[in-house]
């Protein structure tokens, strides 16, 4: 994906930043050159559930774009420093264009990040609270996670309501499965997180 | 459909070809399916007729991303710039929406080709007034 963004200079944007929002027209595309963004949607409670997170390497909104649907399903917003690369659509466009062996690579990290899209929705909506942050757990971890002997470490520092946020429980509940997998040894450190790999699978298995 | 066919095509007294494709495709048979898209467009171009098609991708279970298919997406993009036609209207998942959109980016038929999630909508555009 950098290869695309070879040469464009690089912008700051401080945390807490709003890209885009829901229904927004989509008129950029964006890599990631350090720092996280999340994707969330606005819940009919008013809510945040946070979807995915875009890690450093990774460009968004491709799956948007991609789909032809022209505008923004959901939030696009920094979750601490960002730097980043801007690419005016219309010029992703043409370097698309007659290109076949970019198109494909394009095609199979859409369809990596549309199939994350579906996890996160599904583990969202089907498991119990112990199950949903177990289950963000491994996706962090696989996402942002340093592993060093039997342990990851989430390079991303979250608070319980972020936390809250992505599984789709209440802050108070969140940080009840947070402190329960405290005394259990499945987890430690404040809001860097270390996870230990082994016991965080058997409960993914449960 | 039949049991063995993965795609299959019509003419429409509505006025537009129709293609239906169903189950896991192969290269083979998108190639196919290509042909007898590039064959109807011919055969309506000779008698005078405007090409519009439409393209029912719902059957299609799952994309197959891999190289395997390279060929076929070659085929589709060469078509899509070689042939003959007014407008090909396509609907499907959100995957199927994505590789046709990227293809139709490669082929630079943006105004020409157009992806929906239904029906509906696909054959709004495709019998709208130009």
């Amino acid at each position: 994906m950098e290869e695309i963004f070879e040469n464009l200079p690089s912008r700051k944007l401080n945390k807490g930043q709003i890209l885009i929002y829901e229904g927004d027209t989509i008129r950029n595309i964006y890599l990631i050159v350090s720092g996280y963004v999340k994707v969330y949607s606005i819940h009919i409670n008013g809510a945040q559930r946070t979807i995915i997170v875009y890690a450093p390497g990774e460009s968004f909104p491709l799956v948007s774009f991609l789909s032809g649907q022209g505008i923004a399903r959901y939030f696009y917003e920094c979750m601490v420093d960002v730097e980043l690369k801007v690419m005016p659509q219309q010029n992703f466009q043409e370097k698309i264009h007659s290109n076949l062996d970019l198109g494909e690579k394009l095609i199979a990290y859409s369809y990596v990040m549309s199939n994350q899209f579906i996890e996160r929705i599904e583990t969202l909506s089907a498991h119990s609270a112990r199950q949903k942050v177990a289950a963000l757990l491994s996706y962090l971890a696989a996402k942002m996670g340093e592993e060093s002997s039997g342990k990851t470490r989430l390079d991303l520092p979250l608070t319980s309501q972020e936390i809250a946020d992505m599984c789709g429980l209440t802050r108070e509940t969140a940080s009840m499965q947070l402190q329960r997998m405290k005394k259990e040894g499945l987890i430690s450190g404040r809001r860097n997180l270390n996870i230990d790999n082994k016991k965080l699978a058997k409960i993914i298995e449960e | 459909m039949g049991k063995d066919e993965l795609f299959k095509s019509f003419y429409n007294p509505s006025g537009f070809v129709e293609m239906h494709f169903s189950g896991e495709q192969t290269p083979d048979s998108v190639i196919a399916a290509i042909a007898e898209l590039v064959g109807w467009s011919k055969k309506l171009n000779t008698k005078k007729q405007m090409v519009l098609i439409l393209a029912d991708i719902t059957g299609v279970p799952k994309i197959d991303i891999s190289g395997k298919m390279t060929p076929a997406r070659r085929a589709a993009v060469k078509a899509m710039t070689s042939a003959k036609y007014d407008r090909i209207a396509v609907y499907g998942n959100v995957a199927v929406q994505i590789l046709v959109n990227t293809l139709v980016l490669i082929a630079g038929k943006r105004k020409q080709v157009r992806v929906f999630s239904d029906r509906a909508e696909a054959l709004r555009w495709l019998k709208a007034e130009y």
